[in-house]
């Protein structure tokens, strides 16, 4: 058949994965397809009208770092932003932003057609042209569009084989009302990439003018708010719009009970596993059922609309049931719904069959990305779109292809996470999952980051000088601050003002700058120190000071991980020739394949003791190659 | 790359054991701990040679050994190496291994010598299999133990340890990641108390595996008391000769003589002393310090009061310095006194030392105190690899505890804690991340 167009990469799926996938593919110079069955959804936020949040705002800001999109489309659709959990250490501090999601649509949808080398189709993709050699050659689209490519990402969301369910009825259904995507699952289970079902809810969309305010407690953005763009200057955000909070309560949670049964997950219609981290409100009750409420975040999806977001009360019980429960909240008494709640069910891939890389490990050309691969969450998929684009377009030009440490960052903790333990359900980026977490602040996510992101073209000459100029002025004010030694009298009024001990004798700056009491900012201005820092700039220094011996030993005791990180497994290695290795450690390596020991470490079923044998075994082959 | 060391020789009595460090620090850290006869330094013997001195744990004598050094790559596994031939003995060896620990060296994994020999291309590729074979044995052994430890109630206990420590970094992680639902805030002095609570059962893990050794190998005794209060007739009448010189001279015990001697089914490795006295004799003040020496290695201190001359101030402030010891109070004479015991906070054996026979009563003032041997030798799974794991755990827990009085951020103090439950985790060889994710979901209700 005729091809309409000849691609070097074919996107397939215009939600947050997709976009930062076509767009990196196509700045690094490929020609990208961004296929979408809906054009009109480009963009779209099914669920939450907010972006970032505990450790998704880090990825948010390492995707900026990289070069993607997330992070400036969010700072220009921002209608609220806060920064989470200050209470907490700076590692854990994290932006969040409420967006308006119709504006996020129309950013996002503007910036890909601007730009060069994108090129945006709607059409349901329905099959990937694979050639005997397993490498990608095309795609179809459902109306016989056909179109050739050289590589491939299937970002399709939660589109594939999309059930939409709300009580007992359960129809045939993408997200938001869109068509779902139902013939590619069978074309790539006849490639032999096995699927299963994951599912995920949303809340209902409510009127504001039906809900009564006054009896909820407002919450409002930050006085100073932190952008998510490197790029971005600070006041330069959107941030009046309000939130608020109200509760469920006693009689809320019996009438759940009492309708427990009309659940389609509690009666057994729905089969997909569903995130642990978001829980259904009918999961929240009968699981903490000593919780004798449950916090409801009421959240504007817009300037341009009345709409309101329900966070914390999403459901899948019948309509009539969502209306008794949400009824039953104070200040929800007259509540007028626009949109009910729904569960969704939809096929997805075991990420343990890809790489690092994000290609899948058995075709050349096939990446993947978002919630096909297991997560959930707008900045988990972005993120790996991000790298599966930079790859795809990588492998196009015969580049080599990028693949994150663990060290280095969120987006390679998530992918590391992903490809070698697998994920038995929606995946959520948390900070506990980061064995580095001391030094993946959000803050340095640019110095972690770019460097690598300009290797690959990612970051344009202007702002590389920016970005090489501040990590100039941090590390000059450092060695300022490291050289300096403060004498008792120039400093003691300033520590026992904050409660702190006085200096008997003179000391070193860094070392008073550690005191848990002691404000960056404060005891440069009582020494009347003069540095040359900007912006975040300050408070970074600050940070590298106080977490220095932390960080160092957080090093040392992943230095082990590190070592085994240098050991190269080749991948044509045939375990079940490695004498010695357990029976359950030769097939879970085989089906693995890690590319190095640390990550055959982090596999279930393979014990410190086969990680041994592994390692005498390769220097053994080392020896024999000599 | 760590510097190990290990106990080569088995896990046995024997007349001599080998203790083996390899790796970049070996020479200093056998530095810190060997002090040769001739003033020889470690770090500068040649290859090949070897050095007759002492093993020293700071100033105390632990036993005189031979010193050979290897340097790289001229040795079993290709990087410096030394080996410390000592006497045998399961209690005495271990001591040298932990001073050794102590001084910088980490413990040898399963067939990590023969690792390293192989990585560092000293063994050819045909003994490949036999090497393997042998971390393959390694490994079942340690797994056999892990399996042990799970199963034991030391090990039981220690994996209590390990879940409450992970319940509590759930608990944290919850409270760092779940900034939507703010739960409530974290109370500081609570969380000083749970990880001091924690903290302390790790100590009191480490201290049972002291005793468990302290059992199996004999308990440390030393004898203390006045001048003439009688330790040497109670000596003689623990060992049953006249080992020890009886005058009624004050002062003629002026060095530290050692025994060992079984008390029913206990053995005291006993060292009498000299009386404790000021004194102006140059001598007997030596044999004085080294008594006091004596005394901080000790486990058990028998001390001897005179009862016809009763209790003094001497004999409560050397009682007072028994801190880290247990003690038996002996009230010697009690044939020529009218006196009765005193009230003390130990228990105490009231005997004529001189004219007795038979050493029951000591026996049971020992099974009061250390229980019966089987109990506690059945639940000590603990190797002393596992050992130092859970001294570096409870290490870790002592600083997170410093750290919550210190004001340090909640991020900071988890680095802590993910250290000791890494340490702990260890021993079984499980993932930590993956349990505290899992009891984030199972124990919490997560909002957003």
């Amino acid at each position: 058949m005729e091809k309409l167009a000849d691609f070097d990469v074919a996107v397939i799926g215009a939600g947050h994965a997709g976009i930062e996938a076509a767009v990196a593919s196509a700045r690094r110079g490929c020609k990208t397809a961004l296929f979408t069955i809906a054009l009109d959804q480009l963009g779209n936020m099914p669920c939450n009208p907010s972006i970032g949040g505990s450790a998704k705002g880090h990825l948010v800001r390492e995707i900026d770092a990289m070069g993607g999109v997330m992070g400036e489309a969010g700072d220009a659709c921002c209608i609220q932003m806060r920064m989470l959990n200050l209470s907490k250490g700076v590692s854990v501090h994290s932006p969040r932003a409420q967006e308006d999601r119709r504006a996020y649509h129309t950013y996002m949808k503007k910036l890909c057609e601007n730009t060069e080398n994108l090129f945006i189709i709607q059409g349901e993709v329905c099959d990937i042209e694979i050639d005997e050699n397993q490498s990608v050659r095309g795609v179809k689209t459902r109306f016989g569009g056909t179109y050739s490519c050289k590589a491939a990402v299937i970002c399709a969301g939660t589109f594939l084989n999309g059930m939409v369910y709300i009580g007992k009825t359960g129809e045939s259904s993408g997200p938001d009302a869109c068509l779902p995507a139902r013939y590619l699952s069978e074309k790539l289970a006849a490639h032999q990439i096995q699927l299963r079902r994951f599912k995920t809810g949303t809340p209902c969309r409510v009127h504001r003018r039906s809900i009564d305010f006054d009896k909820l407690q407002p919450q409002y953005g930050d006085p100073d708010p932190q952008p998510f763009s490197f790029l971005a200057k600070r006041g330069s955000l959107r941030n009046d719009a309000v939130c608020y909070i109200a509760n469920t309560n006693a009689e809320t949670h019996r009438i759940i009970r009492e309708n427990i049964g009309e659940s389609p997950l509690y009666s057994g219609m729905i089969h997909g596993v569903g995130p642990r981290y978001c829980p259904s409100i009918e999961d929240k009750v009968i699981r903490f059922s000593d919780r004798e409420r449950h916090q409801i975040f009421v959240e504007p999806t817009g300037l341009s609309t009345d709409e309101m977001y329900l966070q914390g009360f999403s459901t899948s019980l019948p309509e009539y049931v969502q209306m008794k429960m949400m009824r039953s909240v104070e200040g929800f008494e007259h509540i007028e719904v626009m949109r009910p709640a729904y569960a969704i069910e939809y096929d997805c891939v075991n990420p343990i069959c890809l790489l690092h890389t994000l290609a899948f490990r058995d075709f050349h050309g096939l990446y993947a990305a978002g919630q096909f691969n297991g997560t959930s969450g707008y900045e988990e998929a972005a993120a790996q779109g991000l790298i599966a684009g930079i790859n795809a377009s990588a492998y196009v030009f015969g580049q080599k292809e990028l693949s994150l440490t663990r060290k280095s960052s969120y987006i390679g903790t998530l992918i590391d996470d992903l490809v070698t333990k697998g994920t038995e359900d929606p995946y959520r980026m948390m900070t506990a999952r980061s064995e580095y977490r001391l030094s993946l602040r959000h803050s340095n996510a640019d110095a972690r980051l770019t460097p690598i992101a300009r290797e690959y073209g990612l970051i344009s000459d202007s702002r590389w000088e920016i970005y090489c100029a501040k990590m100039q002025r941090i590390e000059q004010a450092l060695e300022k601050i490291r050289m300096l030694t403060v004498s008792p009298d120039a400093v003691n009024a300033y520590l026992e003002s904050v409660g702190t001990s006085p200096l008997k004798q003179a000391a070193k700056l860094d070392t008073i700058m550690r005191r848990p009491q002691v404000a960056f900012s404060d005891v440069i201005s009582a020494l009347n120190l003069q540095l040359d820092l900007r912006g975040e700039e300050p408070a970074e220094v600050s940070h590298r000071i106080k977490y220095e011996q932390y960080i160092m030993r957080q090093d040392q005791q992943n230095a082990h991980l590190a070592n085994l990180e240098r050991i190269r497994l080749p991948q044509d290695t045939d375990f079940a020739a490695v004498h010695g290795l357990s029976s359950e450690a030769v097939e879970k390596l085989g089906k693995l394949r890690p590319e190095n020991l640390a990550q055959a470490s982090r596999i279930s079923g393979v014990s410190p003791a086969d990680v041994s044998i592994l390692m005498t075994w390769l220097k053994a082959g080392g020896y024999h190659a000599e | 790359m760590k510097t190990i060391a290990a106990i080569s020789t088995p896990d046995a009595a024997g007349g001599i054991a080998m203790i083996r460090i390899s790796g970049a620090d070996a020479f200093r850290i056998a530095e810190r701990a060997f002090r040769s006869a001739d003033g020889t330094k470690v770090t500068e013997m040649r290859g090949y040679s070897c050095a007759y001195g002492h093993v020293y744990d700071g100033e105390t004598v632990l036993d005189d050994v031979v010193l050979t050094v290897f340097r790289a790559p001229h040795s079993y596994t290709g990087e410096d190496t030394v080996e410390i031939t000592c006497h045998g003995g399961i209690y005495l060896t271990k001591q040298i291994i932990l001073l050794l620990y102590r001084c910088g060296a980490e413990p040898a994994g399963p067939g990590e010598f023969t690792r390293r020999a192989f990585e560092n291309g000293k063994l050819s590729l045909s003994q490949a299999e036999a090497v393997m074979n042998v971390i393959q044995a390694d490994g079942a052994a340690a797994l056999q133990l892990a399996n042990y430890a799970k199963d034991g109630k030391l090990g039981s206990e220690m994996r209590k340890i390990s879940d409450e420590l992970v319940d509590l970094m759930s608990a944290l992680a919850y409270w760092m990641d779940d900034a939507e639902e703010c739960p409530p805030e974290l109370e500081r002095t609570k969380l000083s108390q749970q990880l001091t609570v924690l903290h302390d059962k790790l100590e009191n893990m480490a201290q049972n595996y002291q005793n468990g050794l302290v059992l199996r190998s004999g308990i440390r005794t030393v004898l203390l008391g006045k001048p003439n209060a009688g330790k040497s007739s109670v000596m003689n009448w623990i060992c049953g000769t006249d080992r020890s010189i009886v005058t009624s001279i004050a002062g003629t015990t002026r060095d530290v003589i050692t025994e060992q001697v079984k008390i029913g089914e206990y053995t005291l490795i006993l060292s009498d002393t000299a009386g404790l006295r000021d004194t102006d004799n140059e001598i007997e003040s030596i044999g004085i310090s080294q008594a006091y020496k004596t005394l901080e290695k000790a486990d058990l201190v028998l001390y001897v009061i005179d009862a016809s001359a009763g209790m003094d101030d001497t004999d409560r402030e050397t009682l007072d310095r028994c801190t880290n010891q247990n003690v038996i109070v002996i009230w010697n004479k009690n044939d020529i006194s009218d006196d009765n015991p005193p009230v003390l906070p130990y228990p105490l054996i009231s005997v004529a030392a001189i004219h007795e026979d038979s050493v029951e009563l000591l026996a049971d003032a020992l099974r009061a105190h250390y229980g019966t041997l089987t109990g506690i030798h059945g639940a000590m799974p603990l190797n002393e690899r596992q050992n130092a794991l859970i001294c570096k755990a409870a290490d870790a827990l002592a600083s997170a505890v410093e750290q919550v009085a210190f004001g340090a951020e909640l991020d900071m103090i988890y680095a802590d804690l993910e250290c000791a439950s890494n340490r702990l985790r260890e021993i079984e060889g499980a993932n930590v991340s993956e349990d505290v994710i899992d009891g984030v979901f199972s124990k919490f209700c997560v909002g957003k």
